[in-house]
């Protein structure tokens, strides 16, 4: 009977069915055809508005595929047919994969075969992207149908599902003060959608057997009710134990066991931020030693806790108020060397003077992130389309000012956690600075969602470093220039802990002279 | 026994719309569920189907509890209701080429016969449908099959007379195979089918019994008096929905006996002068009925 249901499922529904597939397949063209450079961003804005539509296309299919044997209420003619509900939901999913997923499927294993990868890289990237969709939106999306009556009933219900979480991490940001998530904008941001997803998924998994062989309304309309309520508390568990929780999931834990950080005020005081006049920003100067070659340390956060030197509290919070990976604590090396940094203090500007110019404790918290060397390429600086199996199919081009090299690369599956680009001429021995790009996800299976199961990315590099300042004027001479590709994944994840006992912060503010001590 | 319930109650909340009630559907019966809007019948019916799960008592269908109907049992019972709601895109030819397989049982000639009786527009879309056509394919939907149970909740509430002729012709074709539990106001049109009724009151049955038994004991009575009739401060409780105009008197006797008429009506009245009985039709019964409990006045 599976089949039988199956079949008229399809004959109701496969106009909607071929147009959504439809709009896969085109999303899948495309963003093959759109060149990985990010340009023009009119067109890439269309594009991405339409793969988002392709998606909201398959929600609507899985909505309209479960009301076609509405759950709730008792005026449905299908209750009293002798349908077995276990022939019924099979059937639902049958479709869901044959039907809605497989177009996805599809799609994403022909962009990545057009764009020249193997069949198997593109079907492992395209089956993950599949599966999470399916787990984290599909399965829900057809719960909240299973509880629902009209796909407005189910718009209504998503939007206020959207608006109740909303409400809920706002609240939770206020409750604790103000100040951002605890997990925006950081490598360990993950945590909550994949959090979130796991709850919708085993609320789908626990409501649709429940409205399928029970239809127990009530029952599984309360679960739902459960979940979203959860929702909110899961974005505000402590950073601590979220790190923890990361640290537990470090790749290669031994290789952060050697790694020091250590105050080090023989290098001086940092040079002044541009356009910074603040008293309250403190550039507290460090060495980080033991670090690996090939390898370079990211702070994804830093707090700092300020005490008098009879054990007063006098301040506590994160060593900075703005978001962003790269703020915290920068700290890059690819030779096996000490680097030396400063880890900036960013106080409130109301914060008591005594603070800054009286002897303090200062302790630092440090959660840091190691990355590691994964793969080294390198293809010609101009117009080159080459494919290495750990960056992809990647090009260069000019860009229109003639002064960057634009590359644009892209990979069936999640794009690398962090990118390095070095220009290079070998035929002058020049070699420009190392240009990192990072965009860190910590998950340990990183999954590309949107606009396909292609991710494409890449950046801007500057030619002025290998070019004297009197050929700045002339074409750029490009023959046999390279661009290096260095691609790093994070493998350990710890934490750092500084005390300083007695300091007095007002020495480390930052000094007018834009050099930095150590250099100078 | 088709059908049994016993002490069966459902609560909405603090609103008792089942109290109670104690129900035996007979095998090829057509059994009447009578009563006011909102004495329980659609509940009962939803119970029975287990589409409502009951509050307490027990409900028992082709043998098996209510609540444990397996798609074995759903094979062998046809469904019609006033607010069914049917897959609204497919066609009628669609959804019951759709359903054939469910039913090992399904018979194509009688699916056709039903079908030209009916005068389906096997083609038009459910949505495109009226009320009565809707009504009609639900009828359409429920007898090929040849169900053993056949339950029927207000199938012909809003339909248009002709309609209702068809349908009820419709069902005939299927009357004597199958035992019918029908909910309906329509009591002309069902009287001919009826072989069983049971009188529904604030989710209690207020009596069971064959429409012989029911229309034997239940006799409208005319006694022609002698002077004008007026009506005598005690009248017994048996006698119903009580009459007078002129020198005559009317009144529906619910404990009818032709033997001890006479002298039972002189009794009360006297002057008796022509005493003539006649039988009720259904439809009567139910207003007579539902009069008495209105005025509180019922004695059966």
């Amino acid at each position: 009977m599976i089949w039988n249901i199956f079949k008229k499922d399809f004959a109701q529904l496969w106009p909607l069915a071929l147009i959504v597939a439809l709009m896969h397949l085109a999303n899948a063209a495309i963003w093959f055809f759109l060149e990985p450079f990010g340009e023009p961003r009119g067109l890439i804005t269309i594009a991405q508005v339409f793969s988002y539509l392709a998606l909201l296309g398959s929600l609507v299919l899985i909505v309209l595929l479960v009301h076609q044997e509405v759950l709730p209420g008792v005026s449905q003619d299908w209750v009293i047919r002798p349908i077995r509900r276990r022939d019924l939901l099979l059937a639902k999913l049958l479709f869901l994969l044959a039907i809605v997923q497989s177009p996805m499927l599809l799609a994403d294993v022909a962009h990545a075969i057009a764009a020249g990868f193997p069949f198997a890289t593109a079907l492992a990237a395209a089956l993950s992207r599949n599966a999470f969709i399916l787990l984290s939106l599909s399965l829900p999306v057809f719960a909240i149908a299973a509880v629902t009556k009209t796909l407005v009933h189910v718009a209504a219900a998503l939007i206020s599902i959207w608006l109740f979480v909303v409400l809920g991490i706002g609240l939770g940001i206020l409750a604790r003060g103000g100040g951002a998530p605890i997990f925006a904008a950081n490598g360990i941001q993950w945590m909550t959608p994949a959090w979130w997803s796991l709850l919708a998924c085993s609320t789908a998994l626990l409501v649709i057997p429940v409205q399928y062989f029970r239809r127990s309304t009530h029952a599984a309309r309360g679960m739902v009710a459960a979940a979203v309520l959860l929702a909110p508390l899961l974005s505000l568990a402590p950073w601590a134990q979220a790190f923890s929780v990361q640290q537990h999931l470090s790749p290669h834990p031994a290789l952060s066991t050697p790694v020091t950080i250590a105050f080090d005020p023989a290098l001086g005081r940092s040079a002044a931020e541009p356009n910074s006049r603040s008293r309250t920003v403190i550039f507290l100067p460090i060495r980080v030693t033991g670090l690996p070659p090939d390898s370079f340390l990211m702070n994804d956060r830093a707090e700092v806790r300020i005490l008098s030197r009879d054990g007063v509290a006098l301040y506590r919070g994160r060593t900075i108020a703005a978001l962003g990976y790269h703020d915290d604590f920068p700290a890059r090396t690819t030779a096996v060397k000490a680097v030396v940094t400063y880890q900036r203090i960013e106080l409130p500007e109301n914060i008591p003077a005594r603070v800054l110019t009286n002897p303090v404790r200062v302790e630092l918290v440090d959660s840091l992130t190691l990355f590691h060397l994964e793969a080294e390429d390198s293809i010609p600086a101009l117009n080159a389309d080459a494919n290495s199996s750990a960056f992809g199919r990647c090009r260069t081009k000019l860009d229109d000012e003639a002064d960057d090299i634009e590359l644009g690369c892209e990979k069936p599956g999640a794009a690398p956690a962090c990118t390095s680009t070095t220009l290079e001429n070998p035929a002058q021995a020049v070699r420009g600075p190392e240009t990192f790009a990072c965009d860190p996800d910590y998950a340990p299976h990183p999954v590309h969602i949107v606009p396909d199961g292609v991710s494409q990315f890449g950046s801007h590099i500057s030619l002025r470093d290998l070019r004297e300042p009197k050929d700045m004027e002339k074409p750029p001479q490009l023959d046999g220039v390279r661009v290096i590709l260095r691609s790093f994944q994070p493998a350990a994840h710890f934490t750092r802990r500084l005390v300083l006992p007695a300091i007095r912060l007002q020495d480390w503010a930052a000094s007018q002279d834009p050099t930095p001590a150590h250099v100078r | 026994m088709m059908v049994q319930t016993k002490n069966l109650c459902k609560n909405f909340g603090r609103f008792g719309a089942l109290r109670g009630l104690t129900l035996n559907v007979p095998e090829g019966s057509a059994f009447a569920l009578l009563g006011a809007n909102g004495a329980g019948k659609t509940t009962t019916i939803k119970v029975l189907m287990n589409l409502l799960q009951p509050t307490a008592g027990s409900a028992v269908v082709l043998g098996v509890d209510s609540r444990r109907i397996s798609p074995r049992e759903l094979a062998q019972i046809g469904y019609v209701s006033e607010n069914q709601q049917m897959p609204e895109g497919m066609t009628v030819a669609a959804y019951i080429r759709y359903l054939r397989p469910f039913y090992a049982t399904w018979d194509c000639a009688l699916e056709a016969q039903m079908l030209r009786n009916l005068r389906l527009p096997v083609d038009r879309r459910i949505r495109e449908m009226s009320h009565g056509m809707r009504m009609k394919m639900a009828l359409a939907c429920a007898l090929p099959f040849r169900p053993r149970l056949l339950v029927l909740d207000e199938p012909l509430s809003g339909l248009d007379p002709l309609v209702r002729d068809e349908f009820m012709e419709g069902l005939k074709l299927q009357i004597g195979e199958t035992t019918v539990l029908i909910s309906s106001h329509e009591l002309a049109e069902i009287e001919d089918i009826t072989t069983h009724v049971a009188y529904i009151d604030q989710g209690e049955v207020l009596f069971q019994e064959t429409k012989c038994g029911l229309t034997g004991r239940l006799r409208e009575v005319r006694v022609t008096l002698d002077a004008e009739a007026h009506l005598p401060p005690q009248l017994p409780k048996h006698w119903l929905d009580v009459r007078a105009s002129g020198n005559t008197l009317t009144f529906v006797d619910t404990q009818f006996s032709e033997a001890d008429l006479a002298s039972r009506v002189a009794s009360v009245l006297g002057g008796v002068r022509t005493i003539a009985v006649q039988p009720v039709a259904l439809r009567s019964i139910y207003t007579t009925l539902a009069r008495a409990i209105r005025d509180r006045s019922l004695s059966l």
